[in-house]
């Protein structure tokens, strides 16, 4: 058995666990996703107590995600603190429910409670800003809306614009055409969605069906909704 | 490992994590502020993980993990 940082897991279990494909290979930069696993196993060996990672989920597949959260159950059963630090709030969500927001007015937690309603609207066309033009956007292209820091943006095609509303009003006003309230800070277009993925018993997605596969928090209590919506679409 | 988000922002806060064994935290920031909290947890006794993994070309992975 051999050890790092004087840990006592064997190197052939962990090899197997974080589905090293070939743990013979050298290492190259091609190879980012094996080299990301990497870090999740040298994370399981170290001997310090607390375990910080930096966006960890920022342009990292699927399957690595499933592998971090399996790290992450073996890092607190060593009894070892976790803390992950993204930019994008969505990913933070990946990791857990509870989640955590840091600005220059300091610390707050991101309120998770649920407050649906909604009424149709005809409109086809929602009115948003970019820069100091204000633009028309389609609303069938639209991916998903954010609320962030109390202002509202809209998401479609890799591009973000801000729409002069609240959170609330633009559910209403989207929900008719097949939007959802899947958690407090956002809503989705169902025509959008790809899969919903659970990483843990209380961290799912939406992954949206674009380019980035942009993954979308999920309320616990919208899980079962969501998919009779996107069923009955 | 208490987190002062005074030291991280640069203004003055009583805000703070406090960070406990055994419990996982997610906390959204900008950018920004990663290379000041990298600097503020690697001097406690803490170990930091970025994308930025070092590679050595002629290791292989087992090597890596031994």
């Amino acid at each position: 058995m051999k050890k790092w940082y004087n840990s006592d897991l064997k190197v052939n279990d962990l090899i197997q666990q974080f589905k090293i494909t070939d743990p013979d290979e050298k290492l190259s930069k091609e190879n980012k996703n094996e080299v990301q696993k990497l870090n999740y196993i040298h994370a399981l060996l170290t001997d310090e107590e607390h375990i910080v990672f930096i966006d960890p989920f920022l342009h990292t597949i699927n399957d690595n995600i499933h592998l971090f959260h399996k790290m992450k159950r073996q890092l607190l059963d060593q009894n070892k603190s976790l803390l992950v630090v993204t930019s994008r709030l969505e990913d933070a969500f990946v990791l857990q429910a509870d989640v955590m927001k840091i600005n220059d007015e300091g610390l707050k937690v991101v309120e998770t409670t649920e407050n649906t309603d909604g009424k149709e609207s005809l409109n086809t066309k929602v009115k948003v800003k970019a820069n100091d033009k204000t633009i028309f956007v389609d609303i069938s292209e639209i991916e998903f809306l954010e609320s962030q820091d109390g202002k509202v943006y809209i998401n479609l095609d890799g591009e973000k614009f801000m729409m002069e509303t609240t959170l609330q009003n633009a559910e209403d006003e989207l929900s008719g055409h097949g939007f959802y309230r899947c958690h407090r800070s956002y809503i989705v277009n169902l025509h959008k969605v790809k899969e919903i993925i659970t990483w843990s018993k209380n961290a799912y997605s939406v992954i949206i069906d674009n380019n980035e596969e942009s993954k979308i928090p999920l309320s616990r209590a919208k899980y079962n909704e969501i998919q009779e919506r996107l069923i009955t679409l | 490992m208490n987190l002062e988000i005074a030291s991280l922002i640069g203004k003055s806060t009583q805000d703070k994590i406090q960070i406990h064994k055994g419990e996982s935290y997610a906390v959204q920031m900008p950018y920004d502020y990663f290379e000041k909290l990298t600097k503020i947890v690697r001097t406690s006794d803490s170990n930091v993980f970025t994308n930025d993994i070092p590679i050595y070309k002629r290791i292989t992975f087992r090597d890596h993990i031994k």
